[in-house]
């Protein structure tokens, strides 16, 4: 086994891929190998700190990709979402049991009509 | 019934909350790996959300055992080299015409890489920063997994040459 052979097996190592014994033996035991391999780890790593630090702060917002018919479903949706949180509230602060409170509203609708 | 799967089917059915999730979770990554390929944050932005647009269009050219972001991913790349030949054949990505900004690299390591070709580098991107597998790195190129394997070889062997030899002109310079 010479370097010339394992050399695409010690990026594929780097990558946590299989490799054949014999190539890993051989590794294991060259200098010369074994220092492309921290190597290869350090470059990695490097890359991934530059990326870290030339991440995009801030990407366009999908309501420009997305077509009027989709914009108005969402704005339907959202406005949906804040009745039934309104109501949820409602429920959860509420000091009277539930069907106390369905009697009285019925006794409103009731009595309203009544003064007709 | 795996995740990408079902999110899969959930854009294809036009749910609107599913594909905005898959936005918000991919567009920085897709970004940043766009610059790579196009050189400007720009470009990038406008290639990204073609891409997008691209993306939710063909969702029923997905492989349903396939990665949805090596398939996001493979159409971004698709979409960069059209980038690239609406500009013409005398515009072709290369280290030099990219604008890579050289002079305001940080370090040793990220101007060897800016030094790399467009290929080489959005292979190492792909890999290395989105940590794409073996298997989706060749869905996302087209190209048969031990052939991955070589590139990879070779881009990381140009890169570690360039920077060890940027190295000695430093030691030398200082």
């Amino acid at each position: 086994m010479t370097c010339e052979e394992a050399v695409d097996f010690v990026s594929a190592l780097c990558d946590g891929e299989r490799i054949p014994r014999e190539v890993a033996e051989h590794i294991g035991q060259c200098g010369d190998c074994r220092a492309r391999l921290r190597d290869y780890a350090i470059l990695g790593a490097e890359l991934r700190r530059t990326a870290r630090l030339h991440s995009p702060e801030t990407v366009p917002a999908i309501e420009g990709l997305l077509s009027t018919a989709e914009k108005v479903v969402m704005q339907r949706a959202k406005e949906a979402s804040r009745f039934t949180g309104w109501w949820r509230k409602g429920g959860e602060v509420m000091k009277i049991p539930r069907f106390v409170f369905a009697i009285l509203i019925l006794v409103i609708i009731g009595l309203s009509s009544g003064l007709e | 019934m795996n995740d990408d799967h079902e999110l899969a089917e959930r854009v294809c059915r036009g749910e609107t909350r599913a594909f905005e999730a898959f936005y918000r979770e991919n567009a920085a990554h897709l970004q940043g790996f766009l610059v790579q390929l196009l050189g400007t944050p720009q470009a990038a932005e406008d290639v990204m959300q073609e891409t997008f647009l691209q993306f939710r269009r063909r969702m029923n050219g997905f492989h349903p055992d396939g990665s949805l972001r090596a398939y996001l991913f493979g159409i971004a790349r698709k979409q960069a080299a059209e980038w690239w030949r609406q500009r013409g054949p005398n515009l072709q990505p290369s280290s030099e015409d990219t604008e890579r900004p050289k002079a305001e690299a940080a370090s040793l390591v990220e101007d060897a890489f800016a030094n790399l070709n467009a290929d080489q580098r959005s292979l190492l991107w792909l890999r290395e920063v989105e940590g794409q597998s073996y298997a989706q790195l060749a869905e996302i190129l087209g190209i048969p997994v031990g052939t991955v394997r070589s590139r990879l070889s070779a881009a990381r062997q140009e890169l570690r040459n360039i920077w060890r030899s940027d190295r000695v002109v430093k030691k030398e310079n200082a």
